[in-house]
């Protein structure tokens, strides 16, 4: 019959076996894990302005209080549009900045005259909840120089974005930190 | 309305435009303008990363906290200690880091790495596998005092309520299932289950959805009588700490100077989680041989278990599938299809704007399925086994000599280590020894001499 100190040792072999096994396995399977990873050491997550659908979700299901998600003016692409589609509402009374004209709900867009027939729109940062109305407008009607894209200075980087988990186009995914935006820089989709 | 008819009609033609040429939603419809007037365009607005992570920090503190743990838990011995370290994790790792990335939720993305659709990075890596080695050699170390989320709860504990032996086991089983579950649906790519339903991490916002806040209050207004409630019967990773703890040299000994337990009870009413295991007799002759039949019994019955879960597993596999986007998106086309589904869905409307091709979408959603029937027969073996483990390690009856704390169970808070009398610990305690012996501890305990 073993004795006291004999089972004793033997469980200590036994947890020291496992220990070292365990070792093994974990260092081989992260050095596995970590030798697939590409060079770049951490991500962001950001919105493919070609993948958007403009569903409106962007606005809710962001975990902070106002949404880290806003919109994105590309001035190069803009036409300058004196009925701006991503301004107006469909069937606008005038062509002024009267809430009831407006598809922005929030008045984040700011509407001034430049030259002739063209308007310049740039985006109040702060007013913006990113609900993507304009996007919707300018995408589908105009030349799409409004877009989404998640702003990293509020951005708290969750490790599961709650948006992108809603997501219906699938539209958000992880992109290096280096480069964390991903900006329209044609008005039709590159190939 | 002059303006809302023209408006009409540019739609009307922008509109069948988009449906002659479905494959580019935007095109270059109206050309950008020259200025004559000298106006300078503003540049496109991008707003840098907010530079308040550190990776490679962060490891760092998390090794350090897990150091200073250690040696508050098996060498200072103190629980005053242990709770300044809580409160400067949670400060840190909770409130300034906001709880991301956390140990627990990386057990996700190590998960996701394995399936491939996801690169781990040596920092995530990391802060998921130092506290499982420290836990290898020292017990569960991060749980005592690191853990933002243990933490959160363990400074809420007000009046502990010890539930019984056998609820706590059954309720242990939750954890084994989220875990796997989680893992599962990572590792398919879908989604990081355990940080998404973290109860907590709202706190640490100061915001998030309604419903995991209110579920994060209950949670701790629970954790204020049953201790760390979460820990104990959801947390993933504490299931994973739990294992590697049960083979670490180094535990929690109650009694400083060990074996002189003197069975006084004092810590096992200290203990808040009923991490105290009892001492228990060697067997005797017709215990052993009864002990030995017991567990070929429990053998037998735990293979059939991983048999019969397995099979369970593939029978689910269909409907877990459903939460991977895909699958839930070809679902829906197939219902459309077929006439069953009518109305908005946005998954099908995003779909039907983007214009991918239906074949497409048929193929993913293949591909996402097929790696369901193959993981959910390893989850459902997965939980055969676990329970078969827990079945047998409950049969077999093992000498314990004294009250110790289990290694598995224990959270490393050494609530109890103040209550022990024996010398060498604390004065007042070993006071109680000197003066009256054994029957002011049993006064001492609440019980009648």
């Amino acid at each position: 019959m073993p004795d006291r100190d004999a089972i004793v040792s033997r469980r200590a072999a036994m947890g020291a076996g496992v220990r070292a096994a365990a070792l093994l396995a974990a260092g081989g399977a992260l050095g596995a894990l970590a030798s697939r990873a590409p060079a770049r050491s951490q991500t962001r997550w950001q919105i493919d302005p070609w993948a958007c659908t403009w569903c409106g979700q962007c606005a809710t299901e962001c975990v902070l209080a106002q949404s880290a998600v806003k919109c994105t003016q590309v001035f190069p692409l803009c036409g300058y549009c004196r009925l701006c589609t991503g301004f107006f509402d469909a069937q606008p009374h005038a062509l002024d900045s009267g809430a009831e004209n407006q598809l922005c709900p929030t008045n984040a867009i700011v509407r001034r005259h430049v030259e002739g027939q063209y308007y310049e729109y740039t985006i109040n940062e702060s007013a913006c909840i990113g609900c993507g109305k304009c996007v919707k407008g300018c995408t589908l009607y105009g030349n799409g120089s409004f877009f989404l894209q998640i702003n990293h200075a509020l951005c708290v980087n969750c490790n599961q974005c709650t948006i992108a988990s809603k997501c219906p186009s699938r539209a958000i995914g992880r992109v290096d930190r280096e480069h964390p935006y991903l900006l329209k820089t044609t008005t039709s989709k590159p190939t | 309305m002059r303006i809302g008819s023209i408006y009409c009609i540019r739609c009307a033609a922008l509109i069948a435009g988009i449906f002659l040429s479905s494959a580019a939603l935007a095109e270059q419809r109206f050309p950008a303008p020259e200025f004559r007037g000298g106006y300078s365009m503003p540049s496109v607005e991008t707003w840098s990363v907010t530079a308040r992570t550190w990776p490679m920090l962060d490891v760092a503190l998390l090794a350090a906290a897990l150091g200073i743990g250690i040696w508050m838990v098996h060498r200072k011995r103190s629980r005053r200690w242990i709770v300044g370290l809580t409160i400067a994790c949670l400060l840190y790792f909770g409130f300034w880091r906001r709880g991301c990335v956390c140990p627990i939720g990386a057990t996700g993305n190590v998960a996701m790495a394995a399936g491939g659709a996801y690169a781990l990075t040596w920092v995530i890596g990391l802060i998921f596998l130092l506290p499982i080695l420290v836990s290898l050699f020292f017990g569960r170390i991060f749980c005592a005092g690191v853990c933002p989320l243990g933490a959160i709860q363990d400074l809420v504990l007000w009046r502990a309520v010890h539930i019984p032996k056998w609820l706590e086991h059954g309720l242990g089983m939750i954890p084994w299932a989220y875990l796997g579950l989680a893992a599962l649906v990572a590792w398919a790519g879908t989604d990081l289950l355990i940080c998404r339903y973290d109860p907590f991490v709202g706190f640490f916002r100061f915001a998030g959805p309604s419903w995991l806040l209110i579920t994060g209050g209950l949670l701790l207004v629970l954790s204020m009588f049953i201790g760390r409630s979460y820990c104990r019967f959801l947390c993933p990773y504490g299931v994973i700490l739990r294992c590697a703890a049960w083979f670490s040299p180094r535990r929690v000994t109650i009694a400083p100077t060990d074996p002189q337990c003197i069975d006084c009870r004092l810590c096992e009413k200290s203990c808040p989680f009923n991490a105290i295991l009892w001492p228990r007799p060697r067997p005797d002759a017709r215990g052993r041989e009864a002990q030995r039949r017991r567990v070929m019994f429990l053998l037998v019955a735990s293979i059939a278990l991983i048999v019969a879960m397995a099979l369970l597993g593939r029978l689910s596999a269909p409907a877990l599938a459903r939460l991977d986007p895909a699958v839930a998106l070809d679902d829906r086309l197939v219902a459309e299809e077929s006439g069953a589904a009518r109305g908005a869905d946005l998954r099908a409307d995003a779909y039907r704007l983007q214009g991918r091709s239906r074949a497409e979408v048929a193929q993913q959603a293949l591909a996402v399925r097929s790696d369901y029937a193959k993981g959910s027969i390893l989850l459902g073996g997965f939980l055969g086994l676990v329970a078969g483990v827990k079945l047998l390690t409950h049969g077999v009856e093992r000498q314990r000599v004294g009250y110790t704390a289990d290694p598995g169970a224990c959270l490393g808070c050494v609530r109890c280590y103040a209550t022990c009398p024996v010398p060498g610990g604390p004065p007042a305690a070993a006071a109680a020894v000197a003066s009256g012996g054994r029957i002011a501890l049993t006064v001492l305990s609440g019980g009648t001499p």
